[in-house]
């Protein structure tokens, strides 16, 4: 008898045993299902930080991208490797196109990213596309010569025409209208109500405060940079410009003196040309002898209460709208800014 | 009679009628399990293909597609991109448009099947808003997926906004687009018979907000 209970608990035991077994091979499926959803996310997340560590690197030395080569990353439990597809040709200014791909790997589960960069200067130049921009409504407006001129047409043909005056409303419209004979562009007076001088005040703000701007004051007589090497020049007291600075290059900013609240002035003499981006921040007294130029833009604007702005250009001044020229100011912001340099991803595929 | 044997037997029949009653719930968990196991692999396999094509909404090679979505209604959305990242379409993206279908999936058991479909196709020309195709595409480059899919469900969302956008969308409001939210059911082909007779068919979900990165470059 004890024999057969035996047999039967045994029997029992086996089959709670088999029973047992399977639910075992059931929860650890689900384990194994939810573990490696886990990691195919990490995996990603990984593929991800090792492309932003690549680029921080590339900003800092651009010769970290080499054809072919990789680098690889330990992170998180996982790794991560970053292969450069294709590096730009740094002897070709006009290839400025990084293809990365980034591998992440966590337990045996892997993911890949690949993103192509464009390589862009970086700089805090607004967003203004023609030969003069008017940033305020308390402004008066005149041009006292016959052969000043104005005008929004792309000198270097390469963009598309801008205004040749862009104001905020019809009511600066109003007051630059009696002189639309003297300005060309397209149109010649624009009403552009997203003209903003805060960005400019930003970036003024910006460039001041780096160490490669410089400070002008009474008489000048040398070049303003030159075109492989413009640069950001401050006028905040009365400056004159001789005959050694016959030409700039870069972003000219004249500006009240903080302290002393009162006018900055440039005085043109000769006929000096500056390419890039003139702005005048609380300030504008422009008066020329000879026949001087701007090729670029000019931005006006003020930042605080000083009362009507009376914008008057006399003399011979030729103010000209160049896209060209702007990219002087691009790349005068981007030599103070000192990193100059930034990646921006254009497409990728995850 | 012997008590001690007639015990054991009253003991051992117990523990037989327990372990059969267990044995036969165990059986229906198993069978309820391994069809909502099935549909769940039906699940992943579908999300598989939507995570593989979404991710790249507006991607080409040489740089992102601007405004690449040009239909987003509750249950369809096309829109271009490169998805294979091929070199020959670069530049011209096929279009990738994925919808839940009227019809009926041959074969099933499953009432609420219906045909989920997706076609990447360089020829296909859509009428929007509607959505009806005005050249088709050819037949090997339309996927019908007949594999239990009972809901498919789109939402799409501006940047920095948790509120959907509203349908119909206006065209002009599609480049706002930059997150989609999909829903998916499945369910499988054959259900578990429940005391009365009543089918039960176990469904399993998946919800996920999908950030297509090209949306915001």
């Amino acid at each position: 008898m004890g024999r057969a209970m035996l047999i039967i608990v045994s029997g029992v035991l086996l089959s709670v045993g088999i029973t047992q077994s399977g639910l075992q091979d059931t929860v650890l499926g689900l384990s194994r299902h939810s573990t490696g959803y886990a990691e195919r996310t990490q995996s990603s997340n990984i593929a991800h930080s090792a492309l932003e560590l690549t680029i921080h690197q590339m900003m800092q030395d651009e010769t970290v991208c080499t054809q072919d080569g990789s680098l690889t990353y330990a992170l998180d439990e996982g790794t991560a490797i970053v292969q450069f597809i294709y590096c730009a040709d740094p002897a070709d200014e006009d290839d400025v196109t990084y293809r990365l791909r980034a591998t992440g790997t966590v337990g045996d589960q892997e993911q890949s990213i690949n993103v192509t960069y464009q390589l862009q200067e970086l700089h805090f130049l607004p967003d203004f596309n023609g030969a003069i921009g008017i940033a305020t409504d308390d402004f008066t407006f005149g041009i006292d010569g016959a052969s000043a001129s104005i005008s929004g047409n792309d000198a270097s043909m390469t963009c598309e025409d801008g205004p040749g005056v862009a104001v905020q409303s019809a009511e600066g419209e109003d007051k630059v209208e009696g002189y639309a004979s003297q300005i060309d562009g397209d149109p010649a007076i624009e009403v552009d109500p997203a003209l903003n001088f805060d960005d400019v005040t930003e970036m003024i703000q910006r460039l001041e405060e780096q160490p490669g701007a410089q400070f002008l004051g009474g008489n000048v007589n040398e070049p303003l940079g030159s075109a492989d090497n413009p640069g950001v020049f401050f006028v905040t007291s009365s400056t004159q410009l001789k005959g050694g600075a016959s030409e700039g290059y870069g972003i000219l900013v004249i500006r009240t003196n903080g302290e002393l609240e009162m006018e900055g002035e440039l005085d043109l003499g000769g006929n000096f040309t500056f390419n890039g981006l003139v702005i005048f921040e609380n300030a504008f007294s422009l008066s020329a002898k000879g026949t001087p130029s701007i090729n670029g833009s000019m931005l006006i604007g003020n930042t605080n209460d000083i009362g009507t702005m009376d914008v008057g250009i006399s003399g011979n001044v030729n103010i000209q709208y160049d896209c060209q020229a702007i990219e002087y100011a691009k790349k005068a912001s981007a030599n103070v800014n000192g990193a100059g340099r930034k990646y921006t991803a254009t497409s990728i595929y995850e | 009679m012997n008590l001690g044997l007639s015990m054991s037997f009253i003991i051992s029949g117990v523990l037989i009628l327990m372990i059969a009653t267990l044995n036969l719930r165990l059986g229906q968990h198993s069978s309820d399990l391994a069809l909502h196991e099935m549909s769940k692999t039906h699940i992943e396999a579908v999300y598989e293909m939507l995570l593989f094509d979404f991710q790249k909404a507006g991607y080409d090679i040489d740089g992102a597609i601007s405004s690449p979505i040009f239909l987003a209604t509750p249950d369809t959305i096309a829109f271009e991109a490169n998805v294979e990242a091929d070199p020959v379409l670069a530049g011209n993206p096929p279009i990738v448009m994925w919808g839940y279908t009227d019809q009926m999936v041959p074969g099933s058991g499953n009432p609420d099947h219906r045909i989920l479909q997706r076609i990447v196709s360089s020829n296909m020309v859509i009428d929007t808003p509607g959505g009806s195709i005005v050249t088709g595409a050819t037949t090997d480059e339309v996927t019908n997926i007949g594999i239990g899919v009972t809901r498919f469900e789109l939402q799409y969302y501006t940047a920095g906004s948790n509120t959907p956008m509203t349908f119909p969308i206006a065209a002009s409001d599609m480049s706002e687009i930059r997150r989609i939210e999909i829903f998916v059911e499945t369910q499988p082909r054959e259900g578990v018979g429940m005391p009365g007779g009543e089918v039960r068919f176990p469904a399993s979900q998946w919800r996920k907000t999908i950030v297509p990165p090209n949306l915001d470059l």
